[in-house]
């Protein structure tokens, strides 16, 4: 079983291999017949690493020059990873995960690894991925971008009700002063099941929320398995658009809005990037030590250089203290601040 | 609950408050450092059960609660989870406090111990305030020149290190950690006890079973009562960056300053990358990123920077090496390596 992908025109990869359910919904919206010029192919299923010849650091990491392989652990989930071709063109991945990454194959397949590489491949090519919401109206968008819990998908929640399309609740791509859409799927839990979803889930999945919900609870909240929904069954999305202003949200105890500047907005967003990028990120450290002058060991730096290139010199940016509980109130507040912005 | 100071060179004045009763083996990791009384320590950690000071943070990655110069976390790795609470985290007086459990019958026995690995991140941070830099690595000298091995764990630098104490009667700076500044080598040794136990007994670093209790024995018998030679100061003479690469003999390429100061710093930072439910820090990076994403221009947001802009200043001069060891080491191995070292 095969399946090509394409981003845009800005990343193209594909899988080979038996993907379940959670992993496919995660990549529909990328789905293409086109097979030409693929930056990377992701093998998924048991193999054997060619892994001779390497380096072995901390008796974990296999490393030789554009190849790493290990094998790692994270709560019950188990994987063994091989990349080849990692600082060339195209890269090739095996992945074998255990039963438990294999059913939460968008933590362990996804996140950890084919996400992570994309946003790699990404910035190699002058894009900057980065974790935000964002939505558009008339050409020009407003971006949120905010650490996992903020508020990002609530915000665009609320903007899609004022009319205006949706871009993405996860990440944006910044490229050319310009965003780029990246529809993954909504994450709903029962805290963000705002009216809009729910019009488009049926009995069963509000059933099964319920369950989830239940489990999570039982659990003392180690068990969280989100719901997804497709973002073009709910919202009127948008492929790209300029970019008129910047809304970073910081949770916090009341409501407050302050001016923020470039360097410190790019700042904030690489070091969200590098949150959102473990456990791959320690992969990419055992390489750089290996080989201290290599793309990947200068990965940080240039997306920095990167973002500095891709938002706009004069776009406005603001920092926005939002309640812990966000309300509609929040969200009014910061539809006035959007109202004002020129 | 047992209370001990130790000083570091004058830098940095530490108090360990541990648990229980104390026993030998409980500081083991710092005791060369074992000093008097002080009035203000800079660093203060205290282990045992606490209630968290943690309203008003900003809680990120679900995990970390961050406020001002504050920072609280829980963490669970294998058979252990601690939770920690560190004070002046950023600046001023750094109080840490720290409750771990450890499922295993050192980790029942000596709680106290394990939770000293903390200790590791937080000196290193605060001793680069003051231009000193606390790295991963090991060292040797003779007539003051200090001969620097660094690498990850299981390149061989402690049994090059061991060899050159034994066979060539170098004098012991460090196996793990040293501290560098310009002009200077400081040691830093960690559980000298138990190195200076290997280097006599010992032909590897390896520790059996048998060994450990061995060890522990004397260690309850005769104190920490260590007779290695050891050298407090030194002038940096060269560096080795040590890898195992398969091949017949030793090999030396020369490094540029950019490739051996990139190694060394991302060298520290693996140790802080990867989870391991023994090693309490190992997980510190992960903590300082959190930190840094609340407050971007803060000295932990900056610590890495400065790190490689210090080393480099500390070792602009110095003749640096990438020194490839085989995959067995042996007589010869040690051998090629100390003819090398007579050369520069």
């Amino acid at each position: 079983m095969e399946q090509n992908y394409k981003i845009h025109d800005i990343v193209r990869f594909k899988v080979v291999g038996e993907m379940g359910r959670r992993m496919a919904i995660e990549y529909a919206n990328f789905e293409t017949n086109e097979t030409t010029e693929v930056d990377f192919t992701v093998y998924l299923g048991a193999f054997t690493p060619s892994n001779d010849g390497c380096q072995v650091l901390d008796d974990k990491y296999h490393i030789k020059y554009n190849y790493i392989y290990c094998e790692d652990t994270y709560k019950m989930g188990r994987w063994k990873l091989e990349i080849s071709g990692l600082e060339s063109q195209n890269m090739v991945i095996r992945l074998w995960t255990n039963m438990i990454g294999r059913i939460f194959a968008d933590m362990f397949i996804c996140a950890f690894v084919i996400d992570s590489v994309i946003r790699l491949t990404m910035n190699l090519k002058g894009y900057s991925p980065i974790h935000a919401a964002a939505v558009c109206s008339n050409g020009s968008a407003l971006l949120f971008p905010a650490q996992g819990g903020a508020g990002k998908t609530t915000t665009a929640t609320y903007f899609t009700g004022e009319g205006y399309d949706f871009l993405g609740d996860d990440f944006v791509i910044l490229g050319n002063q310009h965003v780029f859409s990246w529809l993954t799927p909504l994450n709903y839990f029962t805290y963000n099941f705002s009216p809009v979803i729910k019009k488009n889930t049926g009995i069963l999945d509000r059933v099964l929320l319920v369950f989830k919900n239940i489990v999570y609870r039982v659990s003392f909240g180690h068990i969280k398995i989100f719901s997804k929904v497709n973002p073009k069954e709910v919202f009127l999305t948008c492929e790209q658009s300029g970019i008129k202003a910047v809304f970073f949200l910081a949770p916090s105890g009341s409501f407050n809005i302050t001016p923020m500047d470039k360097s410190e907005l790019i700042k904030r967003l690489l070091i969200n990037c590098e949150l959102e990028t473990f456990p791959f990120y320690r992969y990419m450290l055992a390489y750089s030590y290996a080989f201290p002058q290599s793309k990947i060991a200068k990965h940080w730096h240039d997306c920095e250089s990167n973002l500095t290139k891709n938002l706009p010199s004069d776009v406005t940016i603001y920092r926005v203290d939002v309640p812990r509980k966000y309300s509609e109130e929040t969200f009014r507040n910061i539809f006035k601040i959007v109202q004002d912005v020129k | 609950m047992w209370s001990n100071y130790y000083n570091i060179h004058d830098l940095l004045n530490i108090q360990i408050i541990g648990q229980n009763r104390f026993k030998p083996g409980n500081d083991l990791k710092f005791n060369f450092f074992k000093n008097v009384q002080f009035i203000n320590p800079d660093i203060v950690l205290k282990t045992g059960q606490f209630s968290p000071d943690n309203t008003n943070c900003q809680v990120v990655g679900g995990k970390y609660h961050i406020k001002e110069n504050y920072i609280y976390y829980q963490e669970s790795c294998g058979k252990a989870n601690w939770e920690v609470e560190i004070f002046g985290f950023e600046e001023g007086k750094t109080e840490i406090n720290f409750n771990g459990k450890w499922m295993s019958p050192s980790g029942m026995m000596l709680p106290s111990f394990w939770a000293q690995d903390i200790l590791k991140p937080i000196i290193e941070y605060k001793l680069a305030n003051k231009e000193f830099f606390l790295i991963h690595a090991g060292s040797v000298c003779t007539d003051s020149c200090a001969y620097i091995f660094a690498g990850r764990g299981g390149a061989g630098k402690t049994s090059l290190i061991m060899d050159f104490i034994r066979k060539d009667g170098f004098d012991f700076i460090g196996d793990e950690r040293i501290i560098i500044s310009k002009e200077k080598v400081l040691c830093f040794p960690m559980s000298l006890f138990a190195f200076d136990y290997a280097v006599r007994h010992l032909n590897t670093e390896d520790y059996t079973h048998i060994d450990k209790v061995r060890l522990w024995r004397k260690l309850l018998i005769n104190g920490y009562e260590s007779n290695i030679s050891i050298t407090r100061e030194a002038k940096p003479a060269s560096l080795f960056m040590i890898e195992r690469k398969k091949s017949v003999n030793a090999n030396t390429i020369e490094l540029s300053l950019e490739e051996a100061i990139t190694k060394l710093v991302v060298n520290n930072k693996l140790d802080l990358a990867g989870p391991s439910p023994v090693l309490v820090s190992s997980n510190f990076l992960h903590c300082m990123i959190a930190y840094s994403f609340v407050f971007p221009n803060s000295g932990i947001a900056t610590y890495w920077d400065r790190l490689w802009k210090g080393l480099e200043d500390a070792l602009g001069d110095v003749p640096k090496y990438l020194l490839e060891l085989p995959l067995r080491y042996d007589k010869s191995t040690f051998e090629n390596v100390s003819d090398f070292l007579k050369k520069t």
